[in-house]
């Protein structure tokens, strides 16, 4: 079995020439099991990449390649959510560190963050110098470090890899087959030329050799790579150890609040029940109607449920400061806002959480509000979760 | 000469005309690899031409002209091989040959930025200055490149290369190989280069011959070419 884990889309500007739609297609036709997605210092197409494998069953390997300004580029996939959100920090550190439209990132700066990350090493050429890369890379990632073997249809191809895997054992790295794709079928190479020549300002005939020295770049079945590189079985086999090590899904992802603590000792649950119930006497200064009193409770219990508390926590720390207003000034009118905003607005804020204000989400028309509080008196007031 | 010589001017053509007594000219034509107001070497190269006019019955008169010629300062000498004090004398050398054997057939190879071999390098003259373009280390190519020629052979697809070959009726079977490596061909020189690709193969035989083959196209009929010989 083997998985191709070096493909760039078209997200890597005018050096890819497939969308992930594409390449998705043509890797289920070819019978692979996994892609590995890596555009250059982005993950600007995991997107579309993560659509193109659900939409084909192909697994895709969310990863990145990194140029680095001090050694070799390396291919970044990492394995769990906390290791992706790393790699999204070390790209933002690169991006800022360069201005618009390029990444300027160095070793030091993968070596800080690359906790989690499975780091496949571009080899160039075998020399001294990259036994010294090998050294430096094995002792930061361990085991989660591997030397890339790609059969590039160059002349002395065979010479390279084997002394590439002889340097990879000295130097106690696995070695991993990669194609380098560029393009999903041979046909699109013209496209790629003709984009490189875009990127190079320069008409074909100039060109030379800005194309791409391997011109080989298309995606290949699995049959094609293990006879192109048939002596190392292992290298093939382990493309499929990577796969399973990286078992981080776009699926993990969702809009997560940060969580805080509001008040010491408590979790924002109890912290969002605790600081309402103080804060409710002031709304009903005749005591809290039973039906209220049953709503909020309906409510905690739903929020708690749906682990929502988090999401509330800004609307808890509305109610703590105008708490604290309420203290300095004693006729501000009090403000309810976690008992105004019904649970299916909680719920539209957190699976819309681009719209911004929960307040809109609350309007939305064809959901269910719970009638009683938007009954209860003063309620719609405090909708506005804005602090006035 | 003096003439150039107050204008500043070096020939870079010479054409000799005699006028035959029977009223016709017969001329020749030397032309030089970079201008030069030499008197020596000038006549020099004049003489090796001059058995090329047939006197006939005799002739009247015979002029010398410089039709091309072009500023030639003192610096415009040394330009070739900076601090090599015997520049002018290797632009003598080619100029004796290239006007005996024809310009045409003296050149040096410059190198031109193509994978396909046959357009990695182009002529020029033996005097031009170096061009900044270098052929990449990682392409070796053979010492001696021929026009492809068919060969007879058997190979597995897709990547084998040949266990045998037929070249010129003779049959060398293969020991040791590299390869493939893959070239394509420019598609944006001619519809027939689409489709084009050629795989080439060093191969080493068993008397320690060396070749470089190529498989023309990856499909079954594809075709074997010898395209050179290494070292």
């Amino acid at each position: 079995m083997y998985a191709e884990l070096q493909v760039s889309t078209h997200f890597s500007f005018l050096r890819g020439a497939s969308g992930a739609d594409e390449l998705f297609a043509a890797a289920a036709v070819l019978g692979l099991p996994a892609l590995g997605i890596c555009d250059r210092n982005s993950l600007a197409g995991v997107v579309r990449a993560h659509e193109a494998s659900k939409a084909t069953g192909v697994l895709l390997v969310l990863g990145c390649r990194l140029d680095l300004a001090d050694a070799p580029s390396m291919l970044v996939y990492p394995i769990d959510r906390a290791a992706y959100g790393r790699l999204c920090r070390l790209l933002t550190i690169g991006k800022a560190r360069a201005g618009k439209g390029a990444c300027h990132l160095a070793w030091e700066d993968l070596a800080a963050w690359s906790d989690g990350l499975i780091a496949i090493l571009l080899p160039d050429t075998p020399n001294d110098g990259l036994a010294e890369q090998l050294t430096r890379f094995r002792k930061q990632f361990g085991n989660r470090a591997y030397l890339a073997l790609t059969f590039r249809r160059r002349p002395n191809d065979a010479v390279r890899l084997k002394e590439l895997s002889r340097m990879a054992a000295a130097a106690a790295i696995p070695t991993v087959a990669t194609g380098d794709v560029l393009y999903h079928s041979p046909e699109r190479r013209m496209l790629q030329q003709v984009m490189t020549c875009i990127r190079e300002r320069c008409t074909i005939d100039q060109a030379g050799y800005r194309l791409e020295r391997t011109a080989d770049r298309h995606l290949k079945g699995a049959d094609e790579i293990a006879h192109l590189i048939r002596r190392y079985p292992d290298a093939i086999h382990r493309s499929m150890e990577i796969v399973e090590r990286c078992r981080f899904s776009l699926d993990e992802l969702k809009y997560q609040y940060p969580s805080e603590v509001l008040i010491p000792g408590l979790t924002l649950q109890e912290a969002l029940e605790k600081s309402t119930w103080e804060a409710a006497p002031a709304r009903y200064p005749d005591g809290v109607p039973p039906k209220v009193a049953t709503s909020l409770r309906h409510e905690f219990k739903l929020i708690d449920e749906l682990g929502y508390s988090s999401s509330c926590s800004e609307a808890t720390r509305g109610l703590a400061r105008s708490g604290a207003r309420r203290s300095v000034d004693p006729a501000a009118p009090p403000r309810v806002l976690t008992v105004a905003m019904p649970a299916p607005a909680l719920r539209a804020a957190a699976l819309a959480p681009f719209k911004g204000k929960a307040a809109d989400a609350a309007v939305l028309p064809g959901l269910p509000s719970l009638a009683s509080l938007r009954a209860a008196p003063g309620a719609s007031a405090g909708v506005s979760p804005t602090d006035g | 000469m003096q003439d150039l010589d107050l204008a500043g001017l070096g020939a870079s053509s010479l054409d000799l005309v005699a006028e035959r007594v029977d009223g016709s000219r017969q001329a020749i034509r030397v032309v030089m690899a970079r201008p030069t107001r030499g008197a020596a070497h000038l006549t020099k190269l004049l003489v090796t031409q001059i058995e090329k006019i047939d006197p006939g019955f005799g002739i009247d008169a015979i002029s010398v002209a410089a039709p091309l010629v072009a500023p030639l300062r003192p610096e415009a000498v040394g330009t070739l091989v900076h601090r090599e004090p015997d520049t002018r004398s290797l632009a003598s050398l080619v100029d004796t040959i290239s006007n005996r054997l024809g310009a045409e057939r003296l050149f040096r190879m410059a190198p031109v930025e193509s994978d396909v071999p046959e357009r990695s390098w182009r002529a020029i003259p033996p005097l031009a200055p170096p061009t900044n373009v270098t052929w990449p280390a990682d392409l070796p190519r053979p010492m001696r490149m021929l026009a492809p020629e068919l060969v007879d052979t058997m190979a597995l697809m897709p990547d084998e290369p040949p266990a045998f070959f037929i070249w010129r009726r003779d049959r060398y079977r293969t020991a040791r190989v590299d390869g493939p490596e893959r070239i394509h061909g420019e598609w944006w020189r001619s519809d027939r280069e689409v489709e084009a690709v050629r795989d080439y193969f060093r191969i080493e035989d068993e008397g320690g011959r060396r070749f470089w083959l190529f498989r023309s196209g990856i499909s079954n009929e594809s075709r074997w070419f010898l395209h050179g010989l290494v070292g």
